[in-house]
């Protein structure tokens, strides 16, 4: 048994500091110990991208980074997108292009497309599915995905997608 | 303005999409145990013994159990004498199979301890494939059975004489492939004894209908125990098998007074969570010049691996059912096997036994085609079931009644969209350049059974019957609860019940709920599956409904002093109808209904609650056509789809966002198992496709944009009018893109390639068809 | 799901890492960790020590452009080079081959050192940079060393690299570049490369590199010496066969990638041209 380290992060804004096994995945981090269920774990191999958050506003997938890599990062989760009640655009996309059906994959989905936005506010359709690659549904058939992330660049103003 | 029909924005929706979701393993409060099996490396094998004090010394270990500690326990419900133990008993039966379990702090330990358990084997030949286990002389996986086979139910009626009579006739053997229904979300389990009362969260599909069978198994009644399906990350058939943990950790957590969580990894969820298809087919077709099909035999071999699932071994019973299609064909026989093989036991996934049949009748109309040198759109014409004559008795099976359909106009509105002409012409024009990509345009006009409900139906898969059951109430503010034993996944069931009572009670939308996925809260229910909740659940809304507005305009009227059969209600306020004003809010009836003074003559307090547990009269058998368009690179075998085109007809549609949700994911998925997925196990029966880097799941760019139409033909077996499209693509999908493949390799003389069609199998069909041609 | 027990330490100077390479038993260099954490969740693998590289991304990220040398830092991300209008003009191929690789995510952890040193069979930028005449600057506790990609390459995961030495740089020659092409095929649009081609026709001639067609990424001498001395694409794309140690394994057969390393092969010389 290794001894924990001590890590300081950013989670959705707000300073973290915790104690950690160095083997612990992020994801396991954030659900565990900060009881963020939001990110969520699909397989072992980081094929699925369900754990897909941000570090440092760039997509990766936290089954495959450790709690500790992340220290001094910037996280942001599926809990860190919406402001209150009031869902991003990307959020708002997908409720109404019926972008999810079991919502499992969708933080994952969520958060790849912020990223995507943040990077190409209009992305065309191919452009949308090329950039989701490391994204699995087994539910949609990722069409209405597509059209989710099409009409949150569709009705993304700048100042929304930062 | 009604609102079964529109597009209306989901329920489910806001919750899942800002991370307050409850999954099942987002309910593991800290300090819940975590419980890991110890799995087979090998096939078939005899275990000699077992190892585990230095795993039960860990530092964080609990326990390890092996199969001796559950001995009080029957084996998990199946058909005998192929049911399974809860922990492999003396003998290993396919790679993956649990041989011991660890409770352990937490899940890095329990991790740890797994690999210091020491388990001696002998190993057994493994039996990997369905000739194998059939093989002269092969060993039996189970000792009571003589042979590898569980039942044999040879074709009842004898047509060899039709067939040999026929002007042609033509044989095709395909293999469904073995798939893996793979939700995003594993198998998880959290089970909490530590008080009186048993509860277990579990990410399953029909609550109930595991209630029924736990208490039992464990021998306590089913008022001390609760099951809750929460939020569910999907099923597709893989969530109502008695997987052994579901039985395991509410033990463990009864004998170690500890609350028990069971998470499978990805790489144990592909080898423990049940497969689908897994079908071979022998099929044997007359018809005459004119494409007439005249009779067809089929013969199906089912791999049940290596213990048998009471849903995997009615798979072929649905099957043979479906064995003709939409077709009208005067003789039709059909007979099936079970084979057990040293696999992981094979169940339904998403269709279960109608994908394998759809395929199998579509690619032999286009073998018919083919032969005859005529179109396949116009054999298709030729042998459809008029649409005069339905209700339509097929002749495969007596329980099969084709309820409603109108084919050849399902079939001319997929022609029409997709330019059916056009692309044939194309297709010519390729065909001249060497050098072009092969361009290949497959129809598939399939039809499914489905809503699952009527009497019997269920209860041969072990359902204790085949209703769903509803409890609609109002509250005395006028909201109302509908709780449903239809348990969904993601098929947005809060969203079209809502709907549907929503139009019948005049209540806004806004202001009904849907209960589902809780013993403890719905009274009782069977579950969702076999695109049966919308004919069930559906159907009892709207029946439970239409009772309760009765009752609820009694109340208003005598209220307002005005008949009942005088007023509307609109936006939750009654009216008399053609005197607006003279009205009285749903809120003010409901309050009503609570308090004696206030009830008419006869009228008892609580009378807004009805329950229905809804029947059906029988089956529904939603249909389409659908239509893909590939281009095989003719150098490297590789097919791109370039178009793919779905007409579908499910009756009534309460939601149509919802069901072209339900249309799109069942079509990636029926891609998927013609193009990309197939599960693989080694000579020695180890699971090849163990991690989603092999076993090929698409993402977005894999699959094509899709374009959908629908026509509708209600069922007449509803009040809704509704078929249920939950399987639809999966069913439709496979033989569009297969048929595609092979109408681009026919003009080489290639008739059939088994899915999925790799680059490689087809590089290779095409190198041996031109070694041959 | 949960690797075996380890120590993580981040380092700040390259030689830190070194030593504790040389130090530790049971230390591996962690970069961008898309293959190794995989491997240690499955328990394929273990390790004592985690050395995290990547605050020398400071240091070791990056792409400079100087006397005729491209130096691409080792801890360049792949989607680093995708993006770099540097490598875009100079190195078309690998900023195109970067772009092909794992899935968006996967493009922002992995990195071209980690992906050199890591050295499997099926990885695209091994091949990429011999088709580039790439070298790698590796240092270790005798100090730095150069040696050109092929004779870093020895199998799959193995490479010439002694314990305790790390890809620093990765270095390309400058040169006009008249036509290049990626013939990447897989099954999926996220996965390993069945068989991959990469060709860059320069000043210097037509370089040709094979991804998953050996034990390691080659060079196809024997095409490059066909197209040097004028033979027909089709004619140049059937040597091949010389260069080749294609195998089985579930993605593919060892005969059908022989026979996609000639098409593959005449695709990317007719492309480069």
């Amino acid at each position: 048994m290794t001894s924990t380290q001590r890590i300081g992060l950013t989670v959705n804004g707000a300073p973290v500091e915790a104690e950690v096994e160095p083997r612990t995945l992020l994801v396991q981090f954030l659900r565990e110990q900060l009881q963020l269920t939001g990110t969520h774990v699909g397989c072992d191999t980081s094929n699925c991208g369900a754990c897909t958050l941000l570090i440092d506003g760039e997509p990766v997938k936290s089954c495959t980074v450790l709690a500790v890599q992340a220290a001094g990062g910037e996280v942001t989760t599926v809990e860190g997108l919406a402001n209150g009640s009031e869902m991003t655009p990307v959020q708002e996309g997908f409720r109404q292009e019926h972008g999810l059906q079991c919502g499992f994959c969708t933080p994952g989905m969520l958060m790849c497309s912020s990223a995507l936005l943040a990077e190409r506010p209009d992305p065309t359709p191919d452009e949308i599915r090329d950039y989701l690659d490391g994204c699995m549904c087994r539910c949609t058939g990722y069409q209405m995905i597509v059209e989710a992330v099409s009409w949150a660049a569709a009705h993304s103003t700048t100042g929304d997608e930062q | 303005m009604s609102l079964v029909g529109a597009r209306v924005v989901r329920k489910e929706d806001p919750a899942l999409l800002t991370g307050k979701g409850r999954f099942t393993e987002d309910l593991a409060a800290t300090g819940t145990a975590v419980m890991r099996y110890v799995l087979s490396p090998h096939a078939h094998a005899r275990i000699v013994s077992f190892a585990t004090d230095a795993a039960a010394a860990m530092p964080g270990v609990i326990a390890v159990h092996t199969a001796g500690d559950f001995g009080d326990y029957p084996d998990l419900p199946g058909p005998e004498p192929a049911a399974r133990p809860v922990l492999a008993r003396g003998r290993v039966r396919f790679h993956g199979e649990p041989v011991a379990v660890i409770l352990a702090r937490d899940a890095a330990a329990a991790a740890d301890a797994v690999d210091a358990v020491e388990v001696t084997y002998e190993v057994l030949p493994a039996h990997v494939t369905i000739e194998q286990s059939l093989a002269e002389g092969a060993m039996p996986i189970h000792d009571a059975l003589p042979a590898n086979t569980l039942m044999d139910a040879p074709p009842a009626d004898d047509i060899d004489e039709e067939l040999a009579t026929a002007p042609h006739r033509a044989r095709l053997s395909l293999v469904n492939n073995r798939c893996s229904p793979a939700p995003i979300e594993n198998m998880s389990v959290i089970a909490d004894w530590t008080s009186d009362d048993l509860v277990v969260h579990a990410s399953i599909q029909a609550p109930h209908h595991l209630r029924n069978y736990l208490t039992t198994w464990l021998g306590i009644p089913q008022t001390r125990c609760r099951i809750v399906a929460p939020d569910v990350g999907g099923g597709f058939g893989s969530k109502i098998q008695w997987y052994p943990e579901l039985f395991i950790a509410p033990l463990l957590s009864r004998w170690h007074g500890v609350r028990v969580q069971s998470m499978l990894t990805r790489s144990e969820a592909l080898a423990l969570m049940a497969h689908g298809r897994a079908q071979h087919h022998d099929v044997e077709v007359g018809f005459e010049d004119d494409g007439n099909i005249t009779a067809l035999k089929l013969l199906v071999q089912q791999d049940l691996g290596g213990y048998a699932d009471v849903t995997g071994a009615g798979l072929p019973v649905l099957t043979t059912w479906m064995a003709a299609g939409c077709y009208q064909i005067p003789h039709v026989a059909t007979g099936f096997r079970h084979v057990l093989t040293n696999t992981s036991p094979v169940s339904s996934y998403r269709g279960a036994g109608r994908p394998e049949a759809s395929y199998t009748i579509e690619r032999v109309v286009d073998l018919v085609a083919d032969r005859t040198g005529l179109d396949p759109a116009e054999v298709r014409l030729r042998n459809f079931i008029p649409t005069d004559a339905f209700p339509y008795q097929q002749n495969t099976n007596e329980a099969v009644i084709y309820d409603s359909g109108d084919f050849p106009k399902a079939l001319r509105t997929l022609l029409k969209l997709m330019d059916y002409e056009k692309l044939r012409s194309e297709q010519q024009t390729r065909r001249d350049d060497p050098t072009a990509p092969l361009l290949g345009i497959g129809l598939s006009c399939w039809l499914e059974i489905a809503g699952f409900g009527p009497n019997g139906s269920l209860e041969a898969f072990g359902h204790i019957g085949s209703w769903e059951s509803i409890n609609l109430r109002v509250l005395p503010d006028g909201t109302a609860m509908i709780a449903t034993g239809s348990s969904p996944h993601g098929q947005g069931h809060e969203t079209v019940l809502s709907q549907i009572a929503a139009d019948v009670l005049g209540i806004p939308y806004d202001n009904i709920i849907v209960r589902h996925g809780d013993t403890a809260t719905v009274q009782q229910g069977t579950g969702t599956f076999g695109s049966r909740s919308i004919s069930t659940a559906g159907v009892g809304v709207q029946s439970a409904a239409t009772s309760m507005l009765a009752r609820a305009k009694a109340i208003a009227g005598h209220l307002l002093e005005a008949s009942p059969d005088d007023l509307e209600v609109v936006d939750g306020v009654f009216a008399v109808r053609g005197s607006p004003d003279t009205n009285i809010s749903w809120a003010h009836v409901a309050t009503a209904s609570f308090q004696p003074l206030e009830l008419p003559e006869g009228m008892t307090p609580g009378s807004l609650e009805e329950q229905v547990f809804q029947e059906s009269p029988n089956f529904t058998y939603p249909s389409g056509a659908y239509s893909c368009v590939v281009e095989v690179d003719p150098q490297t075998g590789a097919v791109t789809v370039r178009d793919y085109f779905a007409v579908d007809d499910c009756g009534t549609v309460i939601n149509p966002m919802i069901a072209e949700g339900q249309v799109q994911g069942g079509i990636a998925q029926g891609i998927a198992q013609a193009l990309y997925e197939e599960v693989r196990y080694d000579e020695d029966g180890r699971l090849l496709t163990a991690t989603l880097e092999d076993y090929l799941v698409p993402t977005a760019p894999d699959i094509p944009q899709l374009t959908t139409a629908r026509v509708n033909t209600p069922t007449p077996n509803n009040s809704l009018g509704a078929k249920g499209i939950g399987e639809s693509g999966a069913v439709g999908a496979p033989p569009a893109v297969v048929n595609a493949v092979i109408d681009a390799l026919s003009h080489l003389g290639i008739e059939h390639v088994d899915m999925p069609l790799t680059p490689e199998r087809i590089w290779s069909v095409m190198r041996k068809a031109e070694a041959t041609g | 799901m949960i690797p075996t027990s380890f120590d993580y330490t981040r380092v700040d100077t390259v030689d830190e890492a070194i030593d504790l390479l040389i130090e530790q038993d049971g230390a591996r260099a962690l970069a961008g960790g898309h293959s190794l954490l995989p491997d240690l969740k499955l328990r394929r693998t273990s390790a004592r020590l985690l050395i995290d590289l990547w605050p020398l991304r400071a240091e070791l990220a990056g792409i400079d452009e100087r006397d005729g040398v491209i130096t691409v830092g080792a801890l360049t991300r792949y989607t680093d080079l995708e993006r770099s209008s540097v490598v875009q003009e100079h190195l078309p191929l690998l900023a195109h081959a970067a772009g092909q690789i794992g899935d968006t995510q996967v493009r922002r952890r992995g990195t071209i050192g980690g992906s050199l040193a890591n050295a499997a069979r099926a990885a695209d930028l091994p091949g990429v940079a011999l088709a580039l005449d790439g070298e790698v600057v590796v240092r270790g506790a005798e100090g730095e060393r150069t040696l050109p990609v092929d004779q870093l390459l020895l199998g799959d995961h193995r490479t010439s690299l002694d314990r305790g030495e790390l890809i620093t740089h990765i270095r390309f020659p400058l040169r006009r570049v008249d036509g290049w092409s990626y013939q990447r095929f897989g099954r999926r649009t996220q996965d390993w490369p069945t068989v991959a081609v990469a060709a860059n026709r320069t000043e210097s001639g037509t370089a040709v590199a094979l991804v998953n067609l050996a034990d390691h990424a080659v060079r196809a001498a024997s095409v490059e010496e066909a197209v040097a001395t004028g033979a027909q694409f089709p004619e140049a794309a059937r040597r091949v066969e010389a260069d080749i140690a294609p195998r089985d394994d579930l993605k593919a057969s060892a005969a059908y990638r022989r026979h996609l390393a000639g098409v593959l092969v005449e695709r990317a010389l007719q492309h480069a041209a």
